[in-house]
């Protein structure tokens, strides 16, 4: 299954679930500035990046995760590529999970200031103090996904 | 075969080019095209299955949003993620001058006469640029005849 974790820039909250999701961060605890920084892709992506879909890594049980930044689409991408996957007929094959309701300002503020206006010195540690705020409901969500992907993969069996 | 034609929505100049390449559009009167300029049949993002040709090619319509190159980027990521070519999905993207103005009129309030103004923008531009979408369609035809 391809698993794909969405946000606005695909740079913050999409890749910090997928780098929880593939165990590149611990669960249950917080992670330092270090460690959210040396997350592939972890604030470190331009605009050319907008609407690719970059691999992140396979979990344990051979899923490959993704990460991809939509802009403010919402939750309409989600089911932009539902909606694909089924017109190709392996609908069960994909995943898209949209990690924007558990960004918060300060991600949006650090963020926008790193990625778009280039200040990487300030927003970067915006950035890292928002995802840290935000880290155990990304880590809520990556349980309920990978619970889902589970479940697909014992109706596939 | 499947083709989707993309454009900031599934249910203007997308689907206006969609019934042009099934045959059923040669002039500019869309009183006839099902779903014209219906935002809300848009809003959820799923693509909109509009029919299929005589070479059993189905027809999808899809609105991406603003940015429609980025959508196209995303969808052909898809495809290529999932194992499957421009032969079993072609992503066509639409484009007609003044199509940020259909996105905007969309958005339009209906209690502000929002669903009159889609129409009427939306009619307008399209009558204009008719041709631009004919134009769209006979270049993909051209490249899918050649693809055979």
């Amino acid at each position: 299954m391809n698993i794909i974790y969405h946000c606005f820039g695909g740079s913050h909250s999409s890749v910090t679930a997928a780098a929880l999701h593939l165990g590149l961060l611990p669960r249950d605890r917080l992670p330092t500035m270090e460690e959210l920084i040396a997350i592939p892709y972890f604030d470190n992506t331009d605009n050319s990046d907008f609407g690719s879909i970059r691999f992140m890594g396979l979990d344990e049980y051979k899923n490959a995760v993704y990460v991809l930044g939509k802009k403010s689409l919402g939750d309409r991408y989600t089911n932009i590529i539902h909606g694909t996957a089924e017109i190709l007929g392996v609908r069960h094959q994909v995943l898209a999970v949209n990690t924007m309701p558990h960004v918060n300002w300060i991600m949006k503020i650090g963020g926008y200031i790193s990625r778009r206006i280039g200040m990487v010195f300030l927003g970067r540690p915006l950035v890292g103090v928002g995802t840290r705020k935000a880290f155990f409901a990304l880590v809520n969500l990556v349980e309920i996904t990978r619970l889902q992907t589970m479940d697909r993969r014992q109706v596939d069996l | 075969m499947n083709i989707i034609f993309i454009s900031s929505t599934g249910t203007h100049q997308a689907l206006v080019a969609a019934h042009i390449f099934l045959g059923r559009l040669h002039k500019p009167d869309f009183r006839y095209v099902t779903g014209f300029c219906d935002s809300v049949y848009d809003r959820s993002g799923f693509p909109i299955y509009i029919g299929e040709d005589s070479e059993g090619r189905k027809i999808y319509t899809l609105g991406v949003g603003k940015d429609v190159l980025m959508g196209k980027k995303t969808l052909e990521d898809l495809r290529n993620i999932l194992g499957f070519t421009e032969k079993e999905l072609v992503i066509e993207p639409v484009f007609i001058p003044g199509q940020s103005l259909i996105a905007m009129v969309t958005k339009w309030p209906k209690i502000l006469g929002g669903d009159h103004l889609n129409v009427l923008v939306a009619t307008y531009l399209l009558r204009k640029h008719f041709q631009t979408i004919q134009k769209t369609v006979e270049d993909l035809q051209v490249r899918l005849n050649k693809m055979h």
